[in-house]
Parts: C-alpha cells; structure tokens; sequence
C-alpha cells in the first residue's frame, strides 16, 4: 500500500513553533521574576519594610538609571508592553525588536525591584511578544502569520506572569486581537499552556493568592459588592483622570527630564515609602496580608489611595512596568476598605475579608483595564475558588460600567492615542452595533406569487405593488425569482396563461437568515439582484428579501456612522 | 487555503529552536535552584528571628514571621506560627484569616483546629468551637497525637460548662473516661468537672482510681467526701473527708461542716431504719435539745415582727415537749413525730435570725432534708 508522505505545512510550523514560543516565554518569564527578585534584595534587603535612607535612595538612583537607558538604549521599553504588542499586531507585521525585549527585562526589572510602583505582568506579556516575534523571523514565517505571532508570544508571557494560562488567554483575545480567529486561538492556547506548564515546573503551581475559604454570609452581602463597583468605578475614574491628564503633560516637557522624570517619581515613592513600605514594588506580599485582614479598613482605604498616585507617578514618567499588579494592589486594598466598613454596619452578614479583596481585584481591574471577561475569570483561575464568580460579576459589571460612563476612553486606547498611534480599540469595537440581516430586508408581502398562478395573474397582482422582484415558491425548498419586466416580456410573448412556476428562475443557494450579519448578505447576494430571506427551520417560510441597495442602505445611515470611535 | 510544505531547511530551523530550549533550561534551572535557595535560607532566618522575638515581643514577632512568609508563602507551619504570634499579640481576629488560609488546604489537621476552636471560643461562639474542637479530636496529630486530642476534649468540656450547657459537657467527659492514663491529676480533675457536670455517681469510681494510685491524694478524697455526702453516705464522706484533712486538704467551713455533720447525723437521726423505740425517742429528744440551744442564740428583733412571733412559737412549742415525762412520750408516738417536726422547723430557721449552724445543727437540717421532713 502506498501511504502519502507526511507533509509538515506552515500551520503546523505554527502550532510547534507555539509550544516552542511558550517555553521561551516561560523560560524568560521565571528568570524575570528572579531577576526582580534578585534586585530587590540587593538594593533595599530582605526585609519587607526596608530601611532608611536605603528606601528614599534606591528607588531615586535606581530611576536615574532607567530614566538614561530608556532615553538612550531602550525606548521601546517605556510603558506597560500591551499597546507595544498591538502595535506589532496591527502596524509592524508583528515586529517587535530583541533589543525592547532586552531592555524591557532589564528596565522594568530594575524598576520594581527598585520600589516603583509597578508589575511584572505587561513587561511579561511584551517579553513574550518580543520573544516570540524573534522565533517567527528566526523561522522565516509568512508575513500573514508573523503578524499573529506577538499575541501569540503575548499570552504566553501574561500567563507565565499570572501562573494562569486561561486569563492570558481571554485578556489577548479580549485586549489585544479583539476577535475569536480560529486560527490564532489554537496556538494562543497552546503557548499560554506550554508557558505555564514550564513556569510551573520551575516556581511551583501555587495560586497567585492564597484565599481563605469563601462563603456567602447573608444575601444582602451583594449589595455591598454593587457599592464595591461603585465605589471601584469612582476610583478607576480618577486613576484614568490622572493617566490622562499628567502622562501627555510630562511628556511635553523638555526632553533632558525625560532623563530624570523615574528618578523624581522615585524619590516621591521611596518617601511615601517611608510611611507606607506597602506601595513599593508589585505589591503581591501585602495583597496575601490584606486577604488576611492584617489591616484596618481605614489603612486600607490610605492604601488603595496612595497605591493610586505612586503607580500615577511612576507610570507617568515613562517608567517602564506594568499595571495589572498596581490595579489589583488598589483592588484588594478597596475590597478589604468596603469589608472594614461593612463590617461596622452589619458584622453578622459580613463575609470573610479575603473574598471582598479578591472581588475587588477584579473590580479594579474590570474598572481600569476594561476587559470584562478576563477580569471575572481572572479571580476566579486566580483563587481557585468558583464560588466566588457571583459577587465578581456583580462588582465588575458595576464598575465598568460607572467607568466606561465617565471616561469613555479605556486604558490601553488611551495610552496608544496620547502616543499618536491609531490602534484599534477593542472596546469601540465591541460597542460597534452589528447590522444583521433583518435590520437590512425588505418585507416580502406582496412579492410573494404562487408557482401556480398565471403571469396574468401575477401581472395583476404586481399591478397592486410597488416593488420590481417577486418570488416564487418552486420544488423543494427552492425559491424563484422573476421580475416585473420578465412579466411583461412573457405577457407580450403570448404565455400570460403559463404557470408562473415554470416562468420563475430557480435563484441558487444559499438563502440568506434574518440573523445573519450584512456583511454575510453582501457576500451572498454578489451580483445577484435580490437574495430571499427564509426561515431557518422552514426554508419554504419567506421572512423578507435583501437586494444590495437595502445593505448600502444601512451602511448610509447615520446610527451606523455613530460607531465609527469617539475623542479622548 | 492551503499552505505550502515547508522545506527542510525550516525543519532545520525548528529542531535548532527545540534544540536551543536545552541549553535554556539549564540555564534557567541554575538560576532557580540559587533564587530557591536564598529564599528559603531568607525564609529560616527570618522565622528564626520570630521566634526569638515572640517571647518578648510578640508584635516584632509578627513582622518577622510575616517577612518569613513572603519568602516561603507555602509553608503551613510558618502560617500557623504567624497566627499563633498574631494570637499572642492580641490580634485574634488577624489570626483567625490565616488559620482559615491552612484550614482550607488541611481541614482535618488537628493543632490548626484547636487555634481555631479557641479563638470562637473566645469570641463567644460556642457552636462553632465545638464544631473545631471536634474536628481537632477527631484530627490529625504529628506527635503525642492521644494527649492532644484528650486535652483538646478536655478544653472543649470546660468551654460547655463555663457556658452553662453541663448536659453537653457531660457527654465529652464520659467519653474520656475510658481513656484516661494513670495521671491522678488528670483522672481527679475530670471528676471534678463530671461533679460540676452533674454526674456525680460516674465521678465516684474516678476519684476511687486515683486513690488507688496516690492514696495521699487529698483533693480527690476531698471531693469524693462531698459527693459521698450528698448521696447520703455519711460513714463515707466522713472517712475520705477526715483523710483529706490528714492529708493536707484545707477543707472549707462547709467541707469541714460536712466532715462533723457527716459523723453526727448517723447518731443523730431519729428516723434511721432499724431502731428500737426507744431509742428513737432518745435521738428526738436529742435533737429537740440541739433546737432550743439554737433557738436560744436566735436574736428576731421587735417583739411584734413576725420572725419575733415564729421564733416565741417555736419555743413555747419546744418548752411545752420539754415537759413531758420520758414515759409520756415513749407511750405516744406521734408526739415523739411531732417533736422531729418541730425540731426540723427549728433548724430552718435562717442563719440571719439565729446565728451560724453548728455542725449538729447542720446535721439535723441534713436529717430534715434526707426525710422531706416539712420546716413550716
């Protein structure tokens, strides 16, 4: 027997080199965590609240040094990473340079272990990116699936970062692709396990958090979950407010402060340090405290504050780190605030304070980040804890919303607009009503004939109507179509006494659905006249027909124009 | 759309990439196996430290042992030691989060039980502590697994009658019982809670095994006397509670009262079985002598109050038998009632009217007690 020899085609070069791309990614991501690790044992110690003047020194020195190699080395360092990513997706092929890989692991390593105020998650996610473009260029990709590499490497390093592969998933589907490709979405998978697999391997599989075990005390608790959103959605506000306001501001100073702009938010953080050591640094130690209630609700409330303008001041001044760890920092520490005061209000049907600082993680971060869906399962694959999904959806839904209200540009399209770059914005799209077919179609009454009536018959009876097609049921499931001028052709021909079944021309499938998009309708009708729209459980039920004039119709409308993107 | 083969060269390229994650791997292994290492040294000194600290300062402690964990976060004991210092340092609520942390990975571990179990006691939750307790009981135990789970009973019964539930207390008690080393301390102080709980009778052959341990033992004999003295067992109780005495037990006034009464009331109960009539008749008298020395110290104050009036009552009843010849009364037997009635209403007569009991007045109100006899 003569077997086909197996031919290894791109799209299974993609699929390994996925696998390959998460191992890297893993690789490089638990040598991040060390390296930070690492930093931060020389420059302040090994102690939790390092000492003075060691806390106001280090992280000033420690930014001047950022500051030099971010303005001379590594400028595609500066910032989170995520928009970075977006733009190697949608504007450079999927290029992203070793050297921002390079510079992006040292600055940011530099920076967190020195006490800014930031996260080793983004940084995580670009160095994946990074990585991960390398490996498709090393590999010779076509340039269709080098382009999709970055989010590939992307979730790859996001879920090395969180230990928590399904997230990474979700949030670069969610943030940074913006669609469910069938394509894509097997290799995203694969990296994010492959990465977190080789993560784990290394680190162990422990939880991000440690929660105690959670139960709802009384129903009424969800309500102050909502005023949790609420109260989260206020303060994501506030925190976009200030992103918006001072990052363009700081940028259009002159550019030898560039040089000195970490160095001055360092000193900010290192003296706030001095009273509050929580704030330094990602923070995770001091979330693991706060799901232990080891702080009173006012400290913690202090603490959601000033965690939000050290982060302000360190991302800011183009510090590179990330933002998911500060978000879930000021999370937790509102979370816990909003339990505090529950608890003076109603101590009985006040649950235990791990779950409202795990909620309002999520909170903060369905709030500041925007992405909905990764912000639930996020806590959820985070936790470990299912029962916690309820109060997380309750409080995210509530937050984004009140955030979205009154500051209708998210995060990432913020940060990407103030850098002149016109990224897709992912929200905007999902906001983007979609047109269906039934929006478009015209109603069939009236063009409707029967295969057994005469064109007589049908003359008559489109003499009682404006419109120029009708239809006509025929044999099985087919439907014909024929025009008010082929009538009359046939009329003046002699055949006004034939069956209008056999006049009809067959119109070839496939039919279109009411629920079908329009841009479905457009490839469907091609240079056909008319398309009829049937029922999908009865093909012979006419619900209406689309001619391209309905779908150009629509597109023409000014509701459709409205979804075109808003201003900052 | 169907994708072109790729050539050998890409397949070269690919084995490279896989080959290259090796020489990664070892790379990134070395540099975890030394990050693992500082972090755990990082973790024992600073948890050596917490110890150090945690009999001085137990809210140094905790700093220490909270920089220990963030070092290794995984490690349930360090947890525990951390609860146990937060507990120390007056933060049981602190505490009680991380207890709940292991609780949840360990729920049937038995020392992380008993924190918890003692923590809802101190916060008033009796059904909750229980509910611990139990679990550390039924527990599990690294070392010396049958004492802690006995004392953690132990604990568990002294919580319920501390709250007045003495039914429930019982059930954990008897449930020791059977399990109790040859330790007269121990044997004796469950049954003195068994006492308290209100099982005297299965208190007895505890206090009787420690005897038989430590013969000297005065505390058992001690309480032995007592519930002996309340089962009416008066040759007993005054045996055990004239050897406790011997033995060092500072018996109390009421202890000391039992002691004397528990000899006199065989003597002096005219209505103990198998006596002759005359000698019934000999004990009423007796006792009708104890009475008027009683109602003789008897100070009711007007002469009009009532107490007054009970009080010259009761004597002229008194005087009035204490002139009735011997023989008079030996021929009628229901005067001779009469008089243990009248003698048992003398006796009832409150402290604050007549004085402090003597021991033998205490013996005949025992008497009046143990035969229901009316004191109205």
């Amino acid at each position: 027997m003569n077997r086909r020899p197996y031919r290894l085609t791109e799209e299974h070069i993609f699929l390994v080199l996925a696998v390959v791309i998460g191992i890297y990614s893993g690789l490089a991501v638990a040598c991040f965590r060390i390296s930070i690790e690492w930093l931060r044992l020389r420059a302040l110690g090994s102690s939790l609240v390092p000492a003075f003047p060691r806390i106001v020194i280090v992280p000033a020195v420690a930014g001047l040094v950022i500051g030099g190699l971010v303005v001379r080395v590594f400028p595609g360092a500066r910032g989170s990473g995520v928009n970075q990513t977006k733009a190697a997706l949608y504007i450079y092929d999927g290029y992203v340079s070793f050297r921002t890989v390079v510079g992006k692991f040292l600055t940011s390593a530099l920076a967190i272990g020195s006490g800014q105020s930031l996260g080793p998650e983004d940084p995580s996610l670009q160095i994946g990116a990074g990585l991960a473009s390398a490996l498709g260029r090393r590999m010779r990709l076509s340039r269709a699936r080098l382009r999709y590499i970055a989010p590939v490497g992307a979730a790859a390093g996001l879920a090395a970062a969180f230990n928590a592969p399904i997230t990474a998933v979700l949030f670069v589907i969610e943030e940074v692709i913006g669609r469910w490709t069938a394509g894509v979405l097997g290799a995203v998978v694969l990296a994010a396990v492959s990465s977190v697999v080789t993560e784990q391997w290394f680190l162990g599989d422990q939880p991000l958090f440690r929660v105690p075990p959670y139960h709802l005390e009384h129903a009424s608790e969800l309500l102050a979950y909502a005023a949790m959103g609420l109260i989260g959605g206020g303060v994501s506000i506030l925190f976009l407010k200030l992103i918006a306001t001072l990052r363009p501001r700081l940028r259009g100073l002159a550019p030898w402060t560039w040089y000195v702009q970490p160095a001055i938010a360092g000193l900010v953080i290192g003296v706030i340090g001095l009273r509050f050591p929580q704030v330094m640094g990602a923070g995770y130690d001091y979330i693991d405290q706060a799901m232990h209630d080891q702080f009173g609700w006012r400290l913690l409330a202090a603490l959601c504050l000033i965690k939000l303008l050290s982060t302000t001041a360190s991302f800011v001044t183009g510090t590179p780190g990330g933002l998911f760890a500060p978000t879930l920092f000021m999370g937790a520490m509102l979370g816990g605030a909003v339990c505090g005061l529950e608890r003076l209000i109603a101590p009985q049907a006040t649950g235990p304070i791990g779950a409202y600082a795990l909620v309002g993680m999520g909170t903060m971060f369905a709030g500041i980040l925007r992405a909905p869906m990764t912000s639930v399962f996020m806590i959820v694959e985070a936790s470990g804890n299912y029962t916690i999904i309820l109060p997380v959806m309750i409080s995210n839904t509530v937050a984004y919303l009140v955030s979205r209200q009154f500051q209708p540009v998210a995060m990432f399209d913020l940060l990407s607009r103030q850098d002149g770059t016109d990224l897709p914005s992912m929200e905007e799209e999902r906001e983007v009503t979609l047109h269906s077919v039934e929006d478009a179609m015209r109603s069939a009454e009236g063009a409707l004939l029967r295969a057994e009536e005469s064109v007589d018959t049908g003359i008559a009876r489109a003499a009682q109507v404006s419109t120029d097609y009708f239809l006509v049921p025929l044999e099985d499931g087919v439907w014909g179509g024929v025009s008010r001028a082929d009538l009359t052709r046939l009329q003046k021909d002699g055949q006004g006494a034939s069956a209008l079944g056999s006049a009809a021309v067959p119109i070839a499938r496939p039919y279109l659905y009411q629920d079908q998009s329009i841009g479905v309708a457009l490839s469907v009708l091609r240079d056909r006249p008319f398309v009829p729209v049937v029922h999908r459980a009865n093909p012979r039920r006419l619900m209406g027909m689309v001619a391209a004039d309905d779908v150009l119709r629509i597109y023409r409308s000014p509701s459709t124009d409205s979804n075109a993107g808003s201003g900052i | 759309m169907s994708l072109p083969p790729f050539t050998g060269d890409a397949r070269f390229r690919l084995a490279v990439l896989i080959v290259g994650i090796i020489p990664a791997f070892a790379l990134t292994l070395m540099l975890v196996g030394r990050y693992k290492a500082q972090r755990i040294q990082f973790a024992r000194e600073w948890t050596e430290r917490g110890e150090r600290d945690l009999a001085r300062s137990p809210r140094l402690a905790v700093a220490d042992f909270e920089t220990a964990l963030a070092y290794g976060p995984d490690d349930a004991s360090r947890r525990l030691r951390l609860a146990e210092a937060l507990i120390a340092a007056g933060s049981p609520h602190e505490a009680r989060a991380h207890l709940l942390t292991l609780w949840a990975q360990e729920p049937g571990d038995g020392p992380l039980n008993l924190d918890l179990a003692r923590l809802a006691a101190a916060e008033g939750d009796v059904a909750e502590a229980t509910r611990y307790y139990h679990a550390a009981i039924d527990g599990a135990w690294e070392t010396r697994g049958t004492s802690a789970r006995r004392a953690a009973r132990l604990e568990l019964a002294r919580l319920l009658l501390q709250k007045n539930q003495p039914v429930r207390a019982q059930a954990e008690l008897i449930a020791l019982i059977d399990d109790l080393p040859p330790d007269p301390g121990l044997i004796t102080e469950v049954g003195r809670m068994l006492v308290e709980a209100g099982a005297e009778s299965r208190a007895i052959p505890l206090f009787e095994r420690t005897l038989a341990l430590a013969p000297k033992n005065a505390l058992a004999a001690q309480l032995e006397g007592e519930v002996q003295y309340r089962a009416r067992r008066y040759q007993a109780a005054h045996r055990l509670l004239t050897q406790a005495a011997r033995n060092g037990a500072a018996l109390s006034d009421d202890d000391e009262r039992m002691r004397v009464a528990s000899a006199r009331i065989p003597e002096l109960d005219p209505l103990a079985e198998r006596l002759t009539a005359r000698e019934r008749m000999n004990r009423a008298l007796d006792g009708l002598a104890i009475g008027r020395l009683r109602l003789a110290r008897c100070r009711p104050g007007a002469a009009d109050s009532p107490e007054s009036l009970q009080v010259a009552a009761l004597a002229q009843q008194a005087d009035a038998f204490g002139k009735l010849s011997r023989r008079a009364l030996a021929r009628d037997p229901d005067q001779i009632t009469a008089l243990i009635g009248l003698t048992a209403q003398i006796e009832a007569l409150p402290d604050s009217l007549c004085g402090p009991d003597g021991a033998d007045d205490h013996a005949l109100q025992q008497i009046a007690a143990d035969h229901q006899l009316p004191t109205r």
